[in-house]
């Protein structure tokens, strides 16, 4: 999908947010998803023919694996794991990069997103280091709901495939490269010293 | 704990009982012997029908992998590869 499509012919823009917003709903059983929607969902004031394909693009993308779902297993097992990661200037018109957190309860996803961010980052541990304060939002938000059914859980593990962004969560030095990151990143280090949350590395592949 | 509930809403609610849930806003509910399974494939193919685009060809990626970023200046066509 070519990005800002200047030239491209316009397409009814009524009808491409209609497809826009019938896709976010599938976002509830299909969280694979939600990023090419999303992208395709920046494109709304102005749709252009070939936004319009990239977005019925995604539909055919589901035509083969529609039969795939959420499966929620029975059991008794509560422990709650967070997972994030980024691009890097995904996006090519603002070169602001976009990450993406989920959380499982046991082996149920329970919660997932993706967020273009707010500000261009200059490293990729700086990207990297900013999904990790989204995931570290979500995951007091859902620290808060499971108190609400009882279920206390001590020290939470949250996986991240930079090193260096975890190194960055622990150490309160600031460096010439990371310095500028803005101040409300850096919640997460209080986060990590009331041992709320702990972060541990996972390999990309993994 | 169900029954329990049951009586409580019942007593505050005029509300019949229609069994197991199977589909709830678009939303289809598959409750088995190890677990529930959620899928929304009767909502994607009502889509479908909505966007004519029933006989549409499968693809195996959401978006394109590759991209060219296609920027007008100058009346002139700049397009870096941006993929790397």
């Amino acid at each position: 999908m070519p990005y800002g499509d200047e030239a491209g012919q316009q397409v009814d823009s009524t009808e491409y947010r209609g497809l826009i917003g019938s896709l976010l709903y599938l976002i509830a059983s299909r969280s694979n998803i939600q990023f090419g929607i999303f992208l395709c969902a920046r494109f709304q004031s102005n749709p252009k023919e070939s936004h319009f394909k990239g977005a019925k693009r995604i539909l055919k993308y589901l035509k083969g694996t529609i039969n795939v779902g959420l499966w929620y297993p029975n059991e008794s097992n509560i422990v709650l794991s967070g997972f994030s990661d980024s691009d890097y200037a995904g996006y090519k018109l603002d070169r602001k990069s976009t990450s993406g957190t989920c959380h499982l309860l046991g082996s149920s996803l329970i919660s997932w997103n993706s967020i273009k961010q707010a500000c261009v980052a200059l490293s990729t541990t700086e990207v990297e280091y900013i999904a990790i304060r989204h995931a570290c939002a979500q995951r007091i938000w859902l620290k808060y709901h499971l108190i609400d059914y009882g279920v206390k859980l001590e020290k939470v593990p949250l996986y991240c495939d930079n090193t260096s962004a975890i190194d960055l969560t622990k150490n309160p030095i600031q460096y010439s490269k990371t310095k500028h990151i803005e101040i409300k990143h850096h919640f997460i280090r209080d986060h990590i010293q009331n041992c709320v949350i702990e972060i541990k590395f996972v390999k990309t592949e993994k | 704990m169900c029954e329990d509930f049951v009586a409580a809403i019942r007593g505050e609610f005029e509300m019949p009982m229609m069994g197991e849930l199977t589909y709830f806003l678009e939303m289809q509910v598959k409750q088995l012997k190890h677990g529930t399974f959620l899928s929304q494939s009767k909502y994607y193919f009502d889509l479908l029908k909505k966007f004519k685009m029933e006989n549409c060809k499968e693809v195996v990626t959401p978006i394109a992998t590759s991209c060219l970023m296609e920027m007008k200046q100058d009346n002139k066509l700049i397009q870096p590869n941006t993929e790397g």
